[in-house]
């Protein structure tokens, strides 16, 4: 580990340094944690002195800087000569220290050099007790210590990861392990921490699991200081420092601790682009990147309008909420009647100013001083003073709660609206909430999107479009095109989009598309917790209600054009950087998303680059670029690879929130480069299946045993579900991530709303109609529509890159459609009742032979990882061979097919484990074949049940890996029906039912997959 | 939500004789028996009033106007505000009517116009205007006179070809033998330049179809001036809308956009009644949105089982952010039911009944906890007028 090297020589020069530097005031630790913001250590009760003590340094800062590096010896002041004066001015030593790691590092620029940066840098915290362990132990032991703790702060998991030795198993809960071993290691070692104060920090160690250390956000150190200005909703300023290159969610973390914010999700910051338009903050990117000017002014705002206010948990929540809405009602952007303004000016009232006093000198001087509506008059002010008056007796948290009963049921309550033309021409406004996309005209609504009726969402120029399921009459997906200004506020809709669909609609967030090369499109994904989540976590919220103040005056102030009034003034001295310099790095980078690159020639650069960048690592392809646009191949592939649901089985509030980052595994692949994509075409065009709709339902031991490495390529009719563990390394994610890259250019992107976990249909019972529908994603319709006709022969030819093995994929793959084809006939029939799904296999003795051949060519399909296996059918065998060590599996064993003359069920195949095993790619190949190490398999079974219209194929694999065995039971339940299945319910009872089953195991993996017979017509 | 239903008042207009005759219709294939109509509206009245204990403000008749019985077109009451419409049927005659009257005002007096030149100009623009209308106006609707009818009509031209059908269905309007269409009201409009002010003050205007939107909205509007309700105005000329066409489920409005209303007119709509979504939803058969479908208490809303009926359901419930539940009914019209929350007296529905539609009738049976009302409305029904038509419907609360 070369990593270790370096940091065992930066922990001595750390230890140098404070050496030099005799103590370190108390103070000073806390202002490094202050400034790091971390959210873990600092003290609920530190925090007030703590801020105090930043404004001074804020003042003093320059001289400051100057002072200490008169006590500098000569080689360090050199560094700061430099300019790269370190960010976290408010301690000396940390400075010193960072510099010292600096100068010893700057001649490596290897990656783990940048891991240490990182580690030093984003530790301001814990740095001075690292420092003081440091001194006290052996300095070996000191890095090896501090080595595994940052990981946990490192954004970057790949930078670093080569270097970390836990760094294969990135599990949240190893990370909290870490995290809180790292905390108590400090707790225990040092006394500063101690003033953290052990009373919260329980509470809060929780809580940190959950909500992201700022500490991995803050990138450098050389950076210099600027003071953003976040006006807060109640019309004040908000300064504070924050390091130049700071990701956003540093300032976010600023703001929430500023304003003792627990609930944060739904709250954001905005800056205005170069445009004047208003845009979000991406906490996970730089904030220099995004506001790209120097003019360091956000403002903090609603986000995500909670629909229903009073679940929010703190009155605080709600306080800020009310600000908010108080600010859009008095601006007219949620307009509404006399009346309901009146009235919620007299909860305004209420709870601003308490009872109405009568005998107060002048009733009505506050009330005008105060704006509640945009055309505010005497008449409304008497009302509202009239309403007030019965208003008495209420608490100021009760007033909050009934404006906001009474503010959530206004027409426009959290609808984001964005101005944009119809495919005519016509001037409409988009609007985007909770529930979909409204569009409206003039004020009128004339369309409305839910989330579920729209199957992607994408945007190319100015243009943004959605793409609709198609409704019960309809055969095929429509796709809805508006027209934007311009390019800009397209993708900002997209984007406003894909968070709000995140947000509201899915359970955890999809990760983000990761991309090595040919990535061109906006990899833009919501990063925060969604609606579930936060929930979740703030039901955990165990502290006493904060007190704050409410505060009405600061108001008065407020413009009444509505968005909080942020000044261009120059946010500070702080610009000495060029603009365009900044402007030009970026610009290079495509890969990230949130900058706004876009200028004129952008569009002029994205085909240079496509058609540059493209073929290198593909041959090219003949039609890859008509292909680039017509996009049915990215989204066939996405559509395949579902983002793999949450454990079903257990719904831990880490494992939720674990998901923003620990789940490693590729949740949603994303855009595939078609070159890649050609295979994974194909498999799909293979089935031109009436109407299976497929239940997946994967069992495998606790997902706390690290062995369950399993990445294995399933291909039912048409769809492949690439099933990971959670467990799945590093190198997998590495290679997932070249699969998913991207072929979208940078002007234009796409987002398919996934489908939501299955515990999304328990939470989201009213949408419960519509869910059904929306249980899988349908990709036929897109082929069918001829976007992109992609003869088959095309795609069958084996690509170049594709190692030989998938090809060979691709043939058994035709083979089996053309068997399918003779199967067709027979398979649709009867629908069956959901009811039955998941017990179709517990019932062996009604099977419909017609199905039997279709279950067993799926059969095939299934392993088709071992080529050898599958390719020649078997005679067939119902196996169930119990395995002799492992724990026993309820198995129902059917003797299904014995009738049938096809290919079988058993596999003693040498396949099964193993992470490496992606679909078609081709490195997947290298894994299966190269790699070797996937532990022994013990027995592979598959057992095949069916009955009318269900087959159930059950896959049990156990693996010997080290000393642990792995049993992995995958069930797969194909129901074929000529009506609608009721997902929700089938889904519920496949979960049921192997959860009975297999008490002993968990659910680690549930698809559903739902085909229409749309496919027919292909034929 | 919670208080939806609620109603104290009601505004209705008796039948005038004129109706049966007269009244616009999109068929006419049964003669409307008069005594019968007006026996049916007492009834109606009357269940309203000592049924279901409203207070009932009556509006005499207006026998120049045939369809003011059907109140309901002329407001949309919720809450403490109430939206006086401009009926589309009649507005658009209305706003050529003006014009025309302007034309031969200018043909026939010139004074206005001193010279020549200022008096062709006038001509001109009054001539771009009218080609601007004919633009935008649509023709294939029945029951609007085309550009080319009305230019008959006002030049006193005959042109070849039988009479428009649409001209003799209209009371004031005339076909003499000599090949003229004769206009009653505009007659004497275009004939003084003093009448043609009262184009423009409708309180005053005299009593012709031709300026019926003060009319039929003239007598609701002081009534609910009178019951201290915040009025908001249609001022937009080119704005229609058919209180028939707008349906509110008590947390939004559906407005149906319809031969009588048109887009602006469910803008102003929407602008008169923030607080609420307002969603449009295309009608493009049958008369109002209402036609076909009703409100059958919180949440529920009855529709009729016609293709049409069932599409625009469809439509709807994609619009919405809240779900609602449905009761088909087996005739169209029968879904068109009144119904109210009443606090002594709990869920009341009026509806067809079983001897007008003796299928749809059964289906309200289905709904337990409601006080079924029957109300016949088959005289009415002749005429395109459904049970809701013939009030309006007031919560007001008491005076705190």
């Amino acid at each position: 580990m070369t990593t270790e090297v370096g940091s065992e020589t930066e922990v001595k020069e750390k230890a140098e340094e404070t050496a030099t530097q005799p103590d370190q005031p108390e103070k000073a630790t806390e202002d490094n944690q202050e400034v790091a913001n971390s959210e873990n250590a600092t003290a609920e009760g530190g925090e007030e002195e703590v801020e105090v003590v930043v404004e001074e340094e804020e003042d003093k800062k320059e001289k400051d800087g100057k002072g200490i590096s008169r006590f500098l010896p000569p080689w360090l002041k050199k560094q700061k000569s430099q300019g790269q004066v370190v960010a976290n001015e408010t301690s000396p030593t940390n400075k010193v220290i960072s510099e010292a790691t600096e100068e010893e590092e700057a001649p490596a620029p290897a990656p783990e050099t940048n891991g240490h940066i990182e580690e030093v840098e984003e530790k301001e915290e814990v740095q001075s007790e690292e420092v003081k362990q440091k001194e006290a132990e052996s300095t070996s032991n000191a890095s090896a210590d501090t080595q595994p703790a940052t990981e946990e702060k490192v954004t970057e998991s790949t930078a670093q990861s080569p270097g970390e030795a836990k760094s294969a198993t990135e599990d949240v809960k190893e990370e909290e392990q870490q995290q809180q071993q790292k905390k108590n290691e400090v707790e225990g070692k040092s006394i500063e921490p101690a003033a953290t104060g052990d009373g919260k920090g329980t509470a809060d160690e929780g809580l940190s699991s959950i909500f992201q250390s700022p500490l991995r956000l803050v990138r450098r150190n050389k950076m210099k200081l600027v003071v953003c200005h976040v006006a807060l909703l109640d019309g004040t300023d908000f300064p504070c420092e924050v390091e130049k290159r700071a990701k956003g969610q540093f300032l976010f973390f600023k703001v929430y601790e500023h304003l003792n914010l627990m609930e944060r999700d739904y709250f954001g910051l905005t800056y205005k682009d170069s445009h004047e338009q208003r845009c979000w903050l991406d906490p996970t990117k730089d904030i220099k990147r995004q506001i790209r000017s120097n003019n360091w002014q956000f403002s903090f705002n609603v986000k995500f309008y909670p629909p229903d206010p009073s679940l929010l948990t703190e009155d605080i929540t709600r306080y800020l909420l009310c600000l908010q809405l108080r600010e859009d009602v008095a601006s007219g952007r949620l307009p509404c009647s006399f009346v309901t303004h009146a009235l919620l000016g007299s909860y305004t009232l209420q709870a601003e100013h308490g009872d109405y006093e009568p005998d107060q000198p002048q009733p009505l001087d506050y009330i005008t001083k105060q704006s509640f509506a945009p055309n505010q008059n005497k008449e409304m002010e008497e009302k509202i003073l009239e309403l007030h008056k019965s208003h008495r007796g209420m608490n100021p948290a009760q007033a909050d709660t009934q404006f906001l009963e009474n503010a959530k049921k206004l027409s426009m309550y959290g609808v984001d609206l964005h101005r944009a033309k119809d495919s005519e021409g016509v001037d409409i406004m988009l609007g985007v909430c909770a529930n979909g996309l409204l569009v409206y005209k003039d004020k009128l609504r004339i369309n409305r999107f839910a989330w579920p009726k729209i199957l992607k969402i994408s945007y190319k120029r100015n243009n943004y479009y959605i793409k609709i399921r198609p409704g019960e009459s309809e055969q095929f997906e429509s796709t809805v095109g508006f027209k934007l200004p311009n390019h800009r506020s397209a993708k900002r809709l997209w984007k406003v989009c894909v968070e709000n669909h995140s947000f509201f609609r899915l359970n955890s967030p999809e990760v983000p598309p990761k991309a090595r090369f040919l990535t061109l499109g906006s990899k833009f994904r919501y990063s925060g917790r969604t609606q579930t989540q936060t929930r979740l976590a703030s039901s955990l919220i165990d502290r006493p209600a904060p007190n704050f103040e409410r505060t009405s005056s600061k108001r008065i102030s407020r413009s009444l054009d509505g968005a909080p009034v942020i000044n261009i003034t120059e946010a500070g001295s702080e610009n000495g950087h060029e603009p365009h310099l900044e402007l030009h790095s970026d610009s290079k980078d495509h890969d990230k998303t949130q900058e706004d690159v876009l200028r004129h020639q952008a569009s002029i650069s994205q085909l240079k680059r496509s058609f540059m960048e493209a073929p290198p690592p593909s041959p090219p392809q003949p039609n890859q670029w008509e292909k680039r646009f017509s996009s049915s191949p990215a989204a066939t592939l996405r559509a395949q690879h579902h983002p793999p649901e949450q454990p079903a089985a257990s719904v831990p509030t880490e494992v939720s929130a674990a998901d923003n980052n620990s789940f490693p595994d590729t949740k949603e692949p994303g855009k595939t480069a078609q070159v890649e994509i050609e295979e994974t075409h194909v498999i799909q065009e293979v089935s031109k299946e009436t109407k299976p709709a497929t239940v997946t339902v994967t069992v495998s031991p606790s997902p706390d045993a690290p062995e369950g490495v399993a990445l294995q390529p399933e291909v039912r009719e048409q769809e492949v579900v690439v099933v990971v563990e959670e467990a799945s390394d590093t190198a997998t994610r590495a290679r997932q991530e070249s699969v998913s890259s991207e072929s979208e250019s940078d002007e234009e992107a796409e987002y398919q709303p996934n489908l939501p976990s299955p515990i999304s249909h328990t939470l989201i019972p009213e949408e419960k109609e519509e869910e059904v529908e929306e249980v899988e994603r349908e990709e036929q319709g897109e082929q069918e529509k001829g976007v992109e006709p992609a003869p088959i022969t095309k795609e069958t030819a084996p690509h170049p890159i594709e190692a030989s093995q998938s090809a060979q994929d691709v043939e058994r793959e035709n083979g089996a459609e053309e068997e399918k084809g003779e199967t067709d006939d027979s398979t649709e029939d009867p629908m069956m009742t959901p009811d039955e799904v998941p017990n179709g296999h517990a019932l062996p003795e009604e099977e419909a032979p017609g199905m039997a051949a279709l279950a067993e060519e799926e059969e095939a399909k299934v392993n088709g990882e071992s080529p050898m296996a599958d390719s020649e059918p078997r005679p067939q065998v119902i196996c169930c061979s119990e395995p002799p060590v492992v724990k026993t599996e309820m198995v129902t064993i059917s003797d299904t097919f014995a009738a049938q003359k096809t290919h079988i069920t058993t596999k003693e195949v040498p396949i099964v484990h193993t992470e490496t095993k992606t679909i078609t790619y081709e490195a997947a190949q290298l894994d299966n074949n190269g790699e070797g190490d996937p532990g022994v398999l013990m027995t592979a079974q598959t057992i095949t049940s069916e009955s009318l219209c269900t087959t159930t194929t059950t896959h049990i694999t156990k693996t010997l890996k080290g000393g642990l065995s792995e049993t992995r039971i995958e069930k797969r339940i194909v129901i074929t029906g000529d009506s609608d299945i009721d997902h929700d319910q089938a889904l519920a009872q496949a979960i049921k039912e192997a959860k009975e089953q297999h008490p002993d195991m968990s659910v680690t993996r549930v698809v559903v997959h739902k085909e229409t017979e749309l496919a027919e017509e292909d034929e | 939500m919670a208080g939806f239903g609620k109603f104290t008042h009601a505004v209705v207009r008796g039948i005038p004789t004129s109706l049966a005759k007269e009244a616009l219709r999109t068929d006419q294939l049964d003669v409307v028996d008069l005594e019968k109509a007006q026996k049916e509206h007492e009834v109606y009245v009357d269940v309203l009033r000592e049924k279901l204990g409203l207070q009932v403000i009556q509006l005499p008749a207006d026998e120049s106007l045939p369809d003011c019985v059907f109140v309901e077109d002329a407001a949309v009451v919720c809450g403490d505000t109430a939206l006086i419409t401009r009926p589309g049927a009649q507005s658009r005659r209305n706003e050529f009517a003006c014009l025309f009257d302007t034309l031969g005002l200018l043909l026939r007096d010139p004074s206005p116009w001193p010279d020549r030149g200022a008096r062709l100009l006038g001509f001109l623009w009054l001539l771009s205007a009218f080609c601007g209308r004919i633009a935008t106006m649509d023709a294939s609707l029945p029951l609007r006179y085309s550009a080319t009818e009305l230019l008959r009509l006002r030049l006193r031209c005959h042109l070849p070809g039988p009479a428009p059908e649409a001209l003799h269905l209209h009371p004031d309007i005339t076909f003499q033998p000599r090949g003229k269409y004769i206009h009653r009201g505009s007659r004497r409009i275009s004939s003084t330049r003093r009448n043609f002010v009262y184009h423009q003050q409708p309180e005053q205007c005299i009593p012709s179809i031709w300026t019926p939107v003060a009319q039929l909205t003239v007598a609701m509007k002081s009534a609910l001036k009178e019951m201290d309700l915040n009025i908001v105005e249609m001022t937009d000329d080119n704005a229609t809308l058919d209180g028939g066409d707008v349906l509110f489920t008590g947390l939004e409005f559906f407005v149906g956009l319809s031969k009588r209303t048109n887009q602006k007119g469910a803008d102003i709509l929407a602008d008169a009644f923030k607080d609420y979504v307002v969603s449009t939803v295309p009608v493009l058969e049958g008369l109002h949105l209402k036609s076909f479908c009703s409100m059958g208490g919180p949440g529920l809303i009855i529709i009729g089982s016609s293709e049409l009926a069932q599409k625009t359901l469809k439509i709807m419930q994609q619009m919405s952010d809240h779900r609602y539940d449905k009761l088909t009914v087996p005739d169209d019209i029968a879904a068109n039911c009144i119904y109210m929350n009443l606090p002594d007296k709990g869920h009341v529905l009026l509806h067809c009944t079983p001897e007008e539609f003796p299928e749809s009738s059964k289906a309200f049976e289905k709904l337990k906890d409601y006080i079924l009302i029957p109300v016949s409305n088959m005289e009415k029904g002749k005429v395109d007028g459904a049970l809701t038509c013939c009030s309006v419907l007031i919560n007001k609360k008491a005076h705190v």
